[in-house]
C-alpha cells in the first residue's frame, strides 16, 4: 500500500485508493509565550499509507514532538486538518479524542511510562479496560501480547521487576493490543543499550508488518531509519524533505550524523 | 465526528470507560496497598486529628449523659455547661487539620502521577475517570482514618471519665454510644476527605496528556 513515489506528501487531490492511515493538511500550532508567538508546526503536509513505517528526524526543538502530539490525538492543531484512520481529529471534543487514542492509536514512549503499580498483565489490560472488552477476553489476549513480545512467563511481574527492555516489551505489548490503526513510537530506544534496542527495534518493525499496523516513530537511531519505509525530516516546524532510508543513510555517511 | 468527504466514518460509536469494579480492583486498592509504607503517615495524621474530634464530641455525649441521670435521680448536676461553644470552635480547628492533610496529601499524590495520570490519558482514559480514581483513594483513605480515629478516640474517652467516674462511665456511655460516636467520626471523615480531594482532583483531571509525557518529577 506505499506510494511509488518518495515524495508523497499529500495534496487532497493525490490521494490513492485506500485511504491512508494518517493525513495531515496545512497543520500549525502555535503556542503563545511571554507575549511573543512561538510557531512549533508552521505548515505541515503528511500522508501516510497503511501499514507504512515512517521516521520522523529533526534538530531538538524542529517541532517534531508536536506533529507527534498532534497525530497522536494528544493535541489539536491552532490550524488545519489531521485525519487518523478517515477521522478528522480537529473537530473531536475530549471524550471523543480519549476513544479514539483508546481504540486507534497506541504508544510507545522513551521512558516506557509503564504504571507503576500494575504487573505487566494489567498493564497491557488498560487499553481493553478502557475499550470496553470484557473481563475474561481481556486477560485472554494480554497474555497472548506478553506471551508475543516474549513474556508470557512474566506477566505477574510489575515494572520495578523487570529490565528496560523487558519494560518496553510490555509497552508494545500495550501499544498493540487494541489493535490499533498506527502506533507511535516516541525515541523507543533511546533508553536502551544498542543490543536491547536492536531486540525492541525487530520486535517493532515484525508487529508492523505482521499486523499491518502503521508505524510513526520519532528517532534517532539508524538502525530504525534503516528499516522505515520513509523518513520525514522537520525542521523548523516544517517538512524540509522526505526520503527513502538509502538517501538517508548516504547522508549520514557524508556528514557522519544526522543534519542538525 | 467529521470524515473525510466520501468515506464512512471508521470509528465505531462509542466512549471509553472504567467500570467502578476496575476503579476499585485495578487502581484504588492496589494503589493504597503499595503506597501504604507512607500513607501511614498521613493516615495517623488524619487519626490523630479524628480521635480528637472524637474526644470532644464524646465529652459532649458524656456530659449529657450525666445530666440526664442527675435530672432522673432529681440531683444537681455539676458538669461544665458553659464550655460549649468552646468545645464547637475546637471541632472546627481538628475538621480544618484534617481537610489540610489530606489535601496535601492527595496533592502530592497527583503530582508525582502526573507521568501516570498521562499515560492513562494516552491510553483512553478520560477525565472522569482520573477523578473518580483519584476520589476513590482519597475516599478509601479517610473511611480508614475515620475508622482508626474513631477507635482511638473512644478509647481516650474511656481512660479519661473511667478514671474519673469509675463504673459509672458506663452508664452514661455505653456500646450504642460508642457505636454512634465511631460512626459520627467516619462520616465526618468521609464528608472532609471529599471536600479536601476537590481542588487536587480538579487539577489531576485537567492534566493535559501531551504536557504530562514531558513532565519530569
Amino acid at each position: 500500500m506505499k506510494t511509488a513515489n518518495a515524495d508523497a506528501v499529500s495534496s487532497a487531490s493525490g490521494r490513492a485508493a485506500a485511504p491512508p492511515s494518517v493525513l495531515v493538511e496545512g497543520a500549525k500550532k502555535f503556542y503563545y509565550m511571554g507575549g511573543e508567538t512561538v510557531r512549533a508546526v508552521d505548515g505541515i503536509d503528511l500522508r501516510i499509507e497503511k501499514g507504512e513505517y515512517v521516521s520522523i528526524m529533526g534538530p531538538s526543538g524542529s517541532g517534531k514532538t508536536t506533529l507527534f502530539n498532534i497525530v497522536g490525538g494528544l493535541t489539536k492543531p491552532t490550524e488545519g486538518t489531521v485525519y487518523i484512520d478517515r477521522t478528522d481529529i480537529s473537530k473531536l471534543d475530549a471524550s471523543e479524542l480519549a476513544w479514539l487514542r483508546c481504540r486507534k492509536i497506541g504508544y510507545v514512549f522513551q521512558t516506557f511510562n509503564l504504571v507503576p503499580i500494575m504487573s505487566a498483565l494489567q498493564n497491557v489490560m488498560l487499553p481493553l479496560i478502557f475499550g470496553g472488552v470484557d473481563r475474561t477476553e481481556r486477560e485472554d489476549r494480554a497474555h497472548e501480547m506478553l506471551k508475543l513480545v516474549g513474556l508470557g512467563e512474566r506477566v505477574h511481574h510489575k515494572p520495578t521487576e523487570l529490565s528496560g527492555g523487558q519494560q518496553q516489551r510490555v509497552a508494545i505489548a500495550r501499544a498493540f493490543v487494541n489493535n490499533p490503526a498506527i502506533v507511535l513510537a516516541d525515541e523507543p530506544t533511546g533508553n536502551l543499550d544498542l543490543k536491547t534496542g536492536l531486540h525492541i527495534i525487530d520486535m517493532m518493525i515484525e508487529m508492523n508488518k505482521s499486523r499491518g499496523v502503521t508505524m510513526l516513530c520519532n528517532t534517532h537511531d539508524q538502525k530504525i531509519i534503516k528499516a522505515s519505509d520513509r523518513i520525514v525530516w522537520v525542521s523548523d516546524g516544517r517538512v524540509e524533505k522526505i526520503e527513502r532510508p538509502a538517501e538517508a543513510q548516504a547522508a549520514f555517511q557524508d556528514e557522519g550524523g544526522p543534519k542538525a | 465526528m467529521s470524515a473525510v468527504p466520501g468515506t464512512e466514518d471508521p470509528l465505531e460509536r462509542g466512549r471509553s470507560q472504567l467500570p467502578l469494579r476496575e476503579v476499585l480492583t485495578c487502581f484504588v486498592f492496589q494503589s493504597l496497598k503499595l503506597r501504604m509504607g507512607r500513607l501511614a503517615v498521613v493516615l495517623l495524621g488524619i487519626a490523630f486529628a479524628i480521635a480528637f474530634l472524637t474526644v470532644l464530641v464524646g465529652t459532649q455525649m458524656v456530659m449529657d449523659g450525666i445530666k440526664r441521670i442527675a435530672a432522673e435521680t432529681s440531683e444537681t448536676a455539676d458538669g461544665e455547661g458553659g464550655s460549649g461553644a468552646f468545645r464547637n470552635w475546637w471541632i472546627v480547628v481538628a475538621l480544618l487539620i484534617a481537610t489540610a492533610g489530606i489535601t496535601n496529601a492527595v496533592l502530592m499524590s497527583v503530582t508525582e502521577r502526573v507521568k501516570e495520570i498521562g499515560t492513562l490519558k494516552c491510553l483512553g482514559a478520560r477525565s472522569l475517570h482520573i477523578v473518580e480514581i483519584f476520589l476513590f483513594e482519597t475516599l478509601l483513605l479517610g473511611t480508614l482514618g475515620g475508622l482508626l480515629g474513631g477507635l482511638l478516640g473512644v478509647a481516650a474517652l474511656a481512660v479519661l471519665f473511667g478514671a474519673q467516674l469509675g463504673p459509672d462511665f458506663l452508664l452514661v456511655f455505653g456500646w450504642r454510644d460508642a457505636l454512634t460516636l465511631v460512626g459520627i467520626s467516619v462520616l465526618a471523615a468521609q464528608g472532609i476527605s471529599l471536600v479536601a480531594a476537590v481542588v487536587p482532583v480538579a487539577l489531576a483531571a485537567r492534566i493535559d496528556p501531551a504536557e504530562a509525557m514531558r513532565y519530569e518529577v
